[in-house]
Formats: C-alpha cells, structure tokens, sequence
C-alpha cells in the first residue's frame, strides 16, 4: 500500500471533490431512481468515493474519472439492494429520455432497457425472463441507445 | 474477427450499462485497446449513458460531501461535530417542494408536472365553459331586451300619434 502524506491527502480529496461536484447529481439521482430512498442512496454515494479514497490510496491513481466508471461502480453496490419484486416505474424512463423518444421505444425496448438500467439484470438473466435470445437482447438494448442517440442530437 | 459485426451486435452497449458477461466484459476492454473503431464507438455509447444520467440528475444534500470527506478521512463523526441540521432540513424542504411544482427539462421541450395540476387543468376548463355559457346566455338575454325595447318605444310612439289625431 502506498504510504499516504498530508499532501497525498490533499492531492486525492482535491480530485474525489472533482469528481463529486461533476457526478455527484448524476449518481445520487441515478441512485434515487433505484432506490427511492434518500438515506440508502447517500450511503452508497458514500461507499462509492469511499471505495475510490481506498483505489487512490493503494494505486496512487486519481483518476480520470468517466460516468460509466462510476455508474458500473454504483452498479455493483446497488445489486444486493434492488427489490427483485418492485414493480417497473416507466415514469423514470419518460424522464429519461423525453417523452417523444419514449413513446418511440417498443415495449420489448422499454423493458431491456429499464431491467438493464434500474433494475441491474444482465443480458443472460434478461433473456431468460423475456424467453428471448441473448443475441436479441443485445441488438434490442442497440435499438433502444439508437433511439436516444436520435433524440439527443 | 468483423469489427463492424461486433459494434453492431450489442455488446458494447450490453457493457456499458454493464449487462454484459464477464468474458464479453474483457472481450470489450481488449478490442477496445486493439482496434479504434470500437473505441470511437464504445465513446459514443458512453456519452449516450451520461445523457440520460444528465437527464435525470438530482443535487445531492449539501452536507453529504462534508460527511464523505469525514468517512474517506478515518474520522469519527461525533454529535457535536454534525453537519448543521439546519442546512439539511432547508435542502430536504426544498427538494420535497420542488415536487410541488413544474419542473421542466433542461434539454428537452418536456415539462414534468405535479399530478395535482390536472386538478387546476379540469377546473380551469369547466370555468371557462361556465363563463362561456354565461357570457352568451346574456348577451342573448341583452339583445332580446333591447327587442322589446325597441318594439316598446314603436308602440309608444303610434299610440300617441293614435291620440294627436
């Protein structure tokens, strides 16, 4: 493990602060929408920068820090805390993409994308519950990105 | 292997909404070093993500970032030493009345609405209809007035020619 000086401390607080003020409002919403839960949401944001102080700490490595790093990082704390009966709230999904683009998903699409997204299941899991190949899953969560990626630009 | 086929197969968005298998997962990363084209697209997908992240951001408490750096410092958080409740109780009264009003997106012509609005819609509505109805109803009600009016004064004055004669 690295040995960590006063300014080391500095040095990783400065680029964890960096990162908070850039993704901390993505994260804690992202978590929010999964959870509904402020309390259970700001604990995993707290693990998270936790678990990046500690990355710091034995690599000496801060950073640079993307949204998908960090979202597959909240991705892995949120699993064993995601209610497998809760009932999928598309309301989130309206929010997400807009309405319009919404409204352009089929249903196969929506469901992909929200199981993926909000409810952590992986391609496998999906096709299973859908009685869908994994190929078809794959290319139906492609669809649902080229849907957003229209809508974006 | 068919870079093209690969990047339009899902697997690279399967992974970065990490949905992928462990294997597609080191698949992804090793390509991504090998070939370019699966770089540019795998920034594209990533930039889709942050979109919808963007979307549906939401501003932490203030004082969570305060509590953060005590727990990544190794600090004990006494009592006394709590963030002022004061702040957290003015961040969660504004976030609780912000779900009171519109809240309109920022990067789409959408706006998000308190269900409690189409409450105001409907009764605006029916009042419109009202004032409507009423509006007509006399200036009907004036015209035919006027009518008789008229038709009154038409009398009047062949009665009292009737007379002068």
């Amino acid at each position: 493990m690295v040995q960590i000086t006063h300014q080391a401390i500095q040095v990783r607080n400065s680029a964890l602060q960096e990162a908070y003020k850039k993704y901390g409002g993505m994260l804690y919403g992202y978590l929010l929408s999964v959870l509904n839960d402020e309390a259970k949401a700001e604990k995993v944001l707290t693990a998270i920068f936790d678990e990046l102080s500690k990355a710091i700490e034995q690599t000496g490595e801060c950073g640079p820090y993307t949204w998908c790093g960090l979202y597959r990082m909240a991705k892995t704390k949120l699993l064993p805390l995601i209610d497998d009966d809760k009932e999928a709230d598309h309301t989130l999904m309206v929010f997400a993409f807009g309405r319009k683009m919404y409204e352009e998903m089929s249903d196969l699409q929506r469901e992909v994308f929200y199981e993926s997204y909000y409810n952590g299941k992986m391609v496998s899991e999906l096709a299973t519950k859908l009685n869908q190949s994994e190929e078809l899953i794959r290319k139906t969560l492609k669809e649902a990105f080229l849907i957003l990626r229209r809508g974006g630009n | 292997m068919e870079i093209k086929e690969y990047i339009e197969s899902g697997i690279l968005e399967a992974y970065v909404i990490g949905s992928a298998s462990e294997q597609e997962v080191q698949d992804v990363l090793r390509y991504k070093e090998q070939y370019p084209e699966i770089n540019i697209a795998l920034n594209e997908i990533e930039a889709d993500m942050e979109l919808v992240a963007q979307n549906m951001a939401v501003p932490p408490p203030p004082t969570l970032w305060a509590k953060i750096e005590n727990e990544i410092d190794g600090l004990v958080i006494v009592p006394d030493l709590k963030p002022a409740p004061k702040v957290e109780e003015e961040y969660r009264s504004t976030r609780n009345n912000d779900q009171q009003f519109i809240e309109v997106e920022g990067s789409s012509s959408h706006m998000r609405i308190h269900k409690a609005w189409r409450w105001v819609f409907a009764a605006v509505f029916i009042l419109a209809k009202i004032f409507l109805g009423l509006a007509m109803y006399y200036y009907f009600e004036n015209r035919q007035a006027k009518e008789q009016i008229q038709e009154l004064k038409m009398e009047l004055h062949n009665t009292s020619r009737h007379y002068e004669r």
